[in-house]
């Protein structure tokens, strides 16, 4: 530190007390650089206490989000699994006569091993109705195996139509295909048409003669698809998720419900931030293919 | 004889002082701003945590048997320094398209009885009643509102219908 000197003349140079105000205009000088010192210290404590202020609680909040999260996704989960609907397919949940959700499933499924297309819509209908005041902003998919026979159930997939904005060094739409950088939008809905352009919906894991079409549906095994379904999961970042056991029944040759048709399945409800799950540069496979469901056995819901 | 340069013990460090008190004053201010920051944000986990207990005590097993049942969860919420209104609601399940938070009406089940907890009597209650009739967007504007939304099954003339319980609370 500056302070040798300052206010004792005796400490001064033969050189500098010759001068009559020479230790002082020295001292004076000291002071200011101690000052200066002070502050700089001053300023790097104001510094840290104001990054540290910035930043307490985060971690808190974060739990907190992902506690609300956890929560919501158990609770859409138990309420799907538990709703009632009506026997017909087409009727208000108030008319004739109702049975559990989970009941009308495993009734449908007991036949043939899969779900009807009647039955995929109603369970699709009641998974997007129980999850519509989050469906602007998050994506989700809901899915019923029998892990043990290595089989998919049921799929249901609501995904975030975006479109890939390019835009130039000068943050201005760029002409070409090609830009500096991109923006994904999501797409607005049109309030004049009944459908919703803004999200897609899919049922996935479609045999090829229930889709109801001719559609170009690959023959997927379920390792393939379940790694396709851990990719996406793992890549799409922060997810809720719950799962749940349930029970599925099959019908034996001679009708009756043996112990051989009682199958362990397994529900899974899967929520995460709306995000683009298309190719990026950084990224050249995308995470589901928009273009052609039908490589995952998809179709789209009508 | 004049001393050149030299106006007096005080005169002398006087530039020297302006830094020293202006890191005096940043130095005393910025505790006061740093634990006012940290006490906004514990009023805010804490408004966030007491808003979660209320939702958790409602919501229960996620299925509200009866309205009863509904109102003997409601007296089981302790006391809470916020002010909170619940309710139970089908505008989402049904398709109701609701502008804000505050247009969300209450689910009346076929005995017309409505799924509504709070610990503050609001002036006037519509038919259905809505958060409106606790609180306004005009008396929003001057607090902190939060508000949680979570999906709920209640038994309904032995049908369990979907439905969601929406939580608001504000201090």
């Amino acid at each position: 530190m500056a302070i040798k000197g300052r206010g004792n003349a005796n400490l001064c140079s033969p050189e500098v007390a010759l001068h009559p105000a020479g230790c002082k205009a020295m001292g004076g000088q000291a002071a200011v650089t101690d000052a200066m010192y002070f502050i700089l210290i001053v300023t790097f404590l104001s510094v840290f206490l104001f990054g540290f202020a910035n930043t307490y609680g985060d971690s808190v909040r974060e739990q907190i989000s992902d506690e609300y999260n956890k929560a919501f996704a158990t609770n859409a989960l138990k309420v799907i699994l538990y709703s009632s609907i009506p026997r017909d397919t087409l009727a208000q949940v108030q008319d004739g006569e109702v049975d559990f959700l989970l009941a009308l499933i495993k009734e449908d499924y007991s036949d043939d091993g899969v779900i009807g297309g009647d039955e995929r819509k109603v369970l699709g209908r009641a998974i997007s109705s129980i999850l519509s005041p989050i469906q602007d902003t998050t994506d989700y998919m809901f899915y019923i195996t029998i892990p043990d026979q290595k089989k998919f159930v049921f799929i249901y997939l609501h995904l975030t139509e975006f479109e890939k904005v390019p835009y130039s060094a000068s943050l201005k739409p760029a002409s070409s295909e090609k830009g500096k950088f991109y923006i994904y939008k999501s797409v607005k809905d049109d309030p004049s048409s009944p459908q919703d352009d803004s999200h897609l919906d899919f049922f996935c894991s479609v045999g090829a003669d229930d889709s109801g079409s001719d559609a170009l549906l690959q023959d997927i095994g379920y390792d393939e698809l379940m790694a396709k379904v851990t990719r996406l999961v793992t890549n799409v970042g922060p997810t809720s998720q719950a799962s749940s056991s349930i029970k599925l029944v099959r019908e034996s040759a001679n009708k009756t419900f043996d112990k051989t048709g009682d199958f362990r399945a397994q529900a899974d409800l899967i929520l995460w931030d709306a995000i683009w799950l298309d190719k990026t540069d950084e990224r050249p496979a995308e995470l589901f293919p928009y273009k052609s469901p039908s490589a995952w056995n998809c179709i789209s819901v009508q | 004889m004049l001393e050149k340069g030299f106006i007096g013990p005080i005169g002398d460090d006087l530039p020297s002082l302006i830094p020293v008190l202006l890191g005096l004053v940043i130095f005393s201010f910025q505790p006061f701003i740093t634990f006012n920051a940290f006490d906004q944000r514990n009023t805010e986990f804490k408004t966030d945590i007491d808003l979660m207990r209320i939702a958790r005590v409602l919501q229960s097993n996620s299925y509200i048997y009866s309205h009863d049942k509904f109102n003997e969860l409601c007296n089981e919420i302790g006391t809470v320094k916020l002010r909170y209104v619940a309710m139970i609601t089908s505008d989402a399940v049904e398709g109701k398209k609701v502008g804000n938070i505050f247009d969300i009406e209450a689910f009346r089940d076929s005995g017309n009885l409505e799924y509504i907890c709070s610990n503050t009597s609001p002036p006037s209650v519509h038919t259905p009643a809505a958060i409106s009739d606790y609180i306004t967007v005009q008396q929003a504007s001057g607090t902190k509102l939060v508000s949680r939304l979570y999906p709920i099954v209640a038994e309904d003339d032995k049908v369990v219908k979907p439905l969601h319980l929406v939580v608001v609370a504000w201090q």
